[in-house]
């Protein structure tokens, strides 16, 4: 570990949470223009040309308006919950290999800021903790809604923490490692994994959908059953951080997908076509590979935002019982599955 | 001050401070948990105190058990907890409680355990043990461990969590068809 | 591959694999629950015949069936002590088995997970004895130690029983918690946690290096302290007397027989294997041993003095009885077997006496039940003798060998073990063993008095119904008392051996 390497990593740090915060902006746009061509209306487009700007008129306004701590909260938790729930979405993706390689100077820069031997549960051990941000804000607030939100928001997550690990633990059991850079290599030597475990990778959406509370699971913030659920009595910046957080999971949750099933930074048929026909390498080869992440990462938000405005909601116990009764043991099947394909020495 | 001074000039590890920081806080968490009168804030304390036990595992090179500590301790564990406080609607500990005799036999008997067992820690004089193996700590090698030598333990485990299981729906279902 | 050697661990899998068999297939059966005792009945004969095979054939093998290598060193230690409490812990389950579906349905509780439960329990207890590592051992105690928590409770609409079950766990988990603490300041103190590692740190002999003797012995007071709780010595048996009330009877019964058994046998090889040899350590546990005996058999007869329940009753008994068992594990001082235990078969041999008289005890116990509550206030055995003739002659038989009256099997067991602490130079224990047991006499003499001199009270009694399945425990009970008290040596003699493998 030498000045190079500090740097180094000090700039992805910097850069990575830089584009975390800055994508939330750009989703919100999207989220905004997207919903009102599905509804068949403009949306905004007064702030900017298309309305671009909007997001950051949104911002202006969150940062001048007046930070009121109402007086009954619990103040300790109630200032943390939103560090909380900020914290660990941006953590989680420390662990997400964007890109291949830069090679600067001679030296080779790994686009991941954090490559330990076991990546994925660095992951599930980061986003695991999101939940407490959920849990403190309901709790700290003192007040019946934001229980209640809290309560449901948590009883959601944790339900469907159970199938999204038991899907990563089906993609684990194939690749046979637990470091994402690792996985994306196999992807590229062989095929993605969506191909073999295409079941598995339903159920981590879905459940991705869950943890991350969006639309159809999204009953604990919904406006016509308990006022903001959990963030009822949170205003200004505070609300725009369990705001931003719940969009930053998203990404980490997009990203995760695409590592796990889609290749990550792999460009499809990436040795034949582009290693092999066009023979690229090098600095080009990782700037495509950055671009095709984002590409896939991308695809994935627009999904977000799309069932967002075109499913209805699930009720309370039809999503538990979607949770428990069917994700779960669809899971542990696909386990058996995957076992099975190591056994068959399928993953060569 | 004279701590900060110390690492720079090399004189004491950053192993050490790190260390020095993670169990004070963790035992400061423990004590909060037991002496918070709020149910909600001692089961944060908990989870102060899982993390700061994750982070010794992190100087031990015990990675995987770090991951896991904050999975299932601070994620799993602790989030039920809070849950069930929640749900029950625990209130704060009514002012009182114990009286001051049985705190003080409590921390008589607390600090006679502490001094039988620190005494030889104290004297403490392990073998060196030199640097750990550069797979030490890996998932590989836990998973090794865990399904050849441990194997017979990890079937009585996974036995007792059954028996658990089996226990948490047969005294918390609703209604009982018999 | 590594070698598992699966035929050495069968008592544990065999109870195991029938515990899963029936949950994986219970629903399929609907809730018939006649099948599902008659299997769970069925399972615990077979984990009663198995060990006894492999115990008929041990002998070829060099007296001990071992897990080596790479699949997990001494996890798996079969050898005549583990195989003869194997047959112990069947026997202590199928007794109380026997009464189980009658009590749980006139107590309107008859949840039909309780079978596996039995079947699971028994498996954590041959795990726990069957082990030369520390770990497998904390890891059976923990299997056994929950699935009881849950049996504790079953009727949980009685509030009696919740208290109970919730008393249990939270002692329970906080001696765990110690017995982890000890565990990990003996690694740190000889750096291995397989006994025959610890023998060696202790001997100092072949690999074995003993870093710190004050740190492995802090780790064994703690170890010892979670395993006194376990079998309810003084001071840690103030959970005895409320769990085995609130617990159901049958649960009760085999809690009662098959966790001590399980416990001093854990006790008995730890200490045998692991720290007998070194003076200067036996000197350091051996008094507390003693104390702990000294103090169990005192208080445990004393307080049942003034018991008026049954159950109670038989609780504090038992409190007595674990006190006169760790006599038994006091080593010699001097003498051929200076630093060691001598008092391993007479433990085992007291431990089955102990058995059936016990669950014999509590089986009379269970059939008292109006209501749906326990009956077992001593005016509703009041004149039992007039009113059930052979139902008292049972409990007679159980208490007066309860007592120590020969010839039943209780007076040889207590005898037993008596020539056994003399035979390791200890006197006043011996004498001190022996007051208490009269002392003790007086509370089993005076239930005697009331089932057979008094008129009877209450009208329970008359109504009362033994079910076929139980009398063919009390009889089975009766007619061991009987035989061990007076043809000892059918059992004394094959148990002479039971320690030949059990150390190294």
């Amino acid at each position: 570990m030498d000045l190079f390497d500090v740097v180094a990593t000090i700039v992805k740090v910097a850069l990575v949470v830089g584009i975390l915060i800055s994508t939330v902006p750009v989703l919100t746009w999207v989220e905004r223009r997207g919903s009102a061509f599905i509804q068949l209306r403009l949306g905004p487009n007064r702030v900017g040309p298309l309305g671009l700007l909007q997001p950051l008129a949104d911002g202006i306004k969150f940062l001048f308006k007046e930070d009121v701590i109402p007086p009954h909260v619990y103040k300790l938790f109630y200032v943390a919950a939103p560090a909380v729930s900020f914290i660990a979405a941006v953590l989680a993706f420390a662990v997400i290999p964007f890109g291949s390689a830069f090679v600067v100077d001679g030296r080779t820069v790994p686009l991941v800021i954090l490559d330990v031997d076991v990546g994925v549960l660095f992951l599930l051990a980061a986003s695991g903790m999101g939940v407490f941000g959920i849990i403190l804000a309901g709790w700290s607030s003192n007040n019946k809604y934001s229980m209640l939100g809290g309560l449901r928001s948590s009883a959601q997550m944790i339900s469907y923490e159970l199938s999204l690990g038991l899907a990563i633990v089906s993609v684990l059991i194939y690749a046979g490692t637990l470091r994402p850079v690792e996985i994306v290599q196999q992807q590229i030597g062989g095929t993605w994994n969506v191909f073999p475990l295409f079941i598995g990778f339903l159920i981590l959406l879905v459940s991705a959908f869950a943890e991350t509370n969006r639309l159809p699971f999204d009953l604990p913030e919904a406006e016509t059953e308990l006022v903001a659920g959990y963030h009822t009595e949170y205003s200004s910046m505070k609300f725009s951080m369990f705001f931003m957080a719940e969009y930053i999971n998203m990404i980490t949750g997009s990203a995760l997908v695409t590592t796990l099933f889609l290749g990550g930074y792999a460009l499809p048929f990436q040795r034949l076509v582009f290693e092999g026909w066009l023979g690229l390498e090098g600095n080009l080869l990782a700037v495509l590979e950055l671009l095709s992440f984002t590409a896939k990462v991308g695809f994935f938000l627009w999904l977000f935002v799309w069932v967002r405005w075109t499913l209805p909601r699930f009720r309370f116990d039809q999503l538990m019982r979607l949770g428990w009764k069917v994700l779960i043991p669809l899971a542990l099947v696909h386990v058996v599955w995957a076992s099975l394909l190591v056994m068959w020495g399928v993953p060569a | 001050m004279s701590l900060v001074a110390g690492v720079v000039l090399g004189a004491i590890s950053i192993q050490w401070v790190a260390f020095l920081v993670l169990a004070v806080v963790a035992i400061a968490a423990a004590l909060v948990v037991v002496l918070h009168r709020s149910p909600v804030v001692g089961a944060m304390g908990l989870v102060t105190n899982f993390l700061c036990i994750a982070g010794i595992y992190v100087l031990l090179n015990a990675y995987f058990f770090a991951a896991l500590q904050v999975i299932i301790y601070a994620g799993a564990v602790v989030v039920l907890i809070t849950f069930v406080i929640m749900l029950l609607n625990l209130q704060p500990e009514a002012k009182g409680g114990p009286g001051v005799v049985p705190v003080a036999l409590a921390a008589l008997l607390g600090l006679a355990l502490i001094a039988v067992v620190g005494r030889p820690l104290l004297e403490y004089a392990a073998p060196e043990a030199g640097p750990p193996a550069p797979d030490f700590g890996t998932v590989a090698q836990v998973g090794e461990a865990l399904f050849t030598v441990y194997f017979y333990p990890f079937l009585a485990v996974s036995l007792a969590l059954l028996s658990a299981m089996v226990g948490a729906v047969l005294l918390a279902k609703r209604r009982l068809e018999d | 591959m590594p070698e598992f050697q699966h035929f050495a661990a069968l008592p544990t899998l065999v109870p195991a694999a029938f515990g899963l068999v029936f949950l994986v297939f219970a629903p399929f059966i609907g809730s018939d629950k006649k099948w599902m005792w008659a299997f769970t009945t069925a399972a615990m004969g077979l984990t009663i015949l198995i060990p006894a095979i492999i115990l008929s054939k041990i002998g070829l093998y060099g007296d001990v069936l071992e897990t080596a290598g790479v699949a997990g060193q001494y996890m798996v230690r079969t050898d005549r002590l583990a195989l003869w409490l194997d047959i112990l812990f069947g026997i202590a389950g199928l007794l109380a088995l026997l009464v189980t579906p009658a009590y749980l349905e006139r107590a309107n509780s008859h949840r039909p997970e309780i079978y596996p439960l039995f079947l699971i329990a028994v498996s954590g207890m041959t795990a726990m004895v069957g082990s030369d590592h520390l770990v497998m051992i904390f890891v059976g105690l923990e299997v056994l130690s929950i699935t009881l928590y849950v049996m504790c409770g079953l009727a949980r609409e009685r509030a009696v029983q919740v208290e109970a079950a919730l008393k249990y766990f939270l002692l329970g988990a906080f001696s765990t918690s110690f017995l982890v603490f000890g565990l990990a300041l003996i690694l740190g103190a000889t750096g291995r946690l397989d006994i025959p590692g610890i023998a060696g740190a202790v001997l100092g002999v072949g690999a074995g290096t003993l870093w710190n003797e004050t740190l492995l012995l802090a780790g064994l007071a703690l170890f010892l302290i979670a395993f006194a709780f376990k079998v309810g010595a003084v001071p840690f048996h103030f959970w005895v007397p409320d769990v085995y009330q609130g617990a159901p009877t049958p649960v009760t019964a085999f809690m009662a027989a098959g966790t001590k058994a399980a416990a001093f046998g854990v006790l008995l090889r730890v200490l045998y294997a692991g720290f007998s040899g070194a003076e200067t350590i036996v000197d350091r546990w051996a008094p507390v041993i003693a104390g702990l005996a000294v103090a169990t058999m005192v208080v445990g007869n004393v307080l049942a003095l003034v018991q008026t329940r049954v159950k109670r009753l038989l609780a504090y008994s038992s409190v007595a009885h674990a006190g006169y068992l760790l006599l038994a594990l006091v080593p010699a001082t001097s003498g051929a077997h200076a630093g060691e235990i001598v008092g391993g078969p007479a433990l085992l041999f007291y431990l089955f006496t102990y058995t059936f008289m016990t669950v014999g005890a509590f089986i009379v116990a269970a059939l008292f039940q109006s209501d749906r509550e326990d009956a077992d206030h001593f005016a509703q055995f009041a004149g039992l003798w007039h009113r059930r003739p052979l139902l008292a002659a049972a409990m007679g038989v159980f208490l007066l060998s309860l007592t120590g009256i020969p010839p039943l099997g209780g007076f040889t067991g207590k005898y037993v073990i008596f020539l056994s602490v003399l035979d390791a130079g200890h006197p006043v224990l011996a004498a001190i063993m022996a007051i208490a047991a009269v002392i003790g006499a007086a509370y089993y003499l005076r239930v005697l008095m009331l089932m057979f001199i008094a008129q009877p009270e209450e009208d329970l009694a008359a109504r009362l119904v033994t079910p076929g399945p139980a009398r063919l425990a009390l009889a089975v009970a009766v007619v061991a008392t009987f035989v061990l008290g007076i043809a000892p040596f059918v059992l004394y003699d094959p148990l002479l051996t039971v320690m030949r493998a059990a150390a190294f």
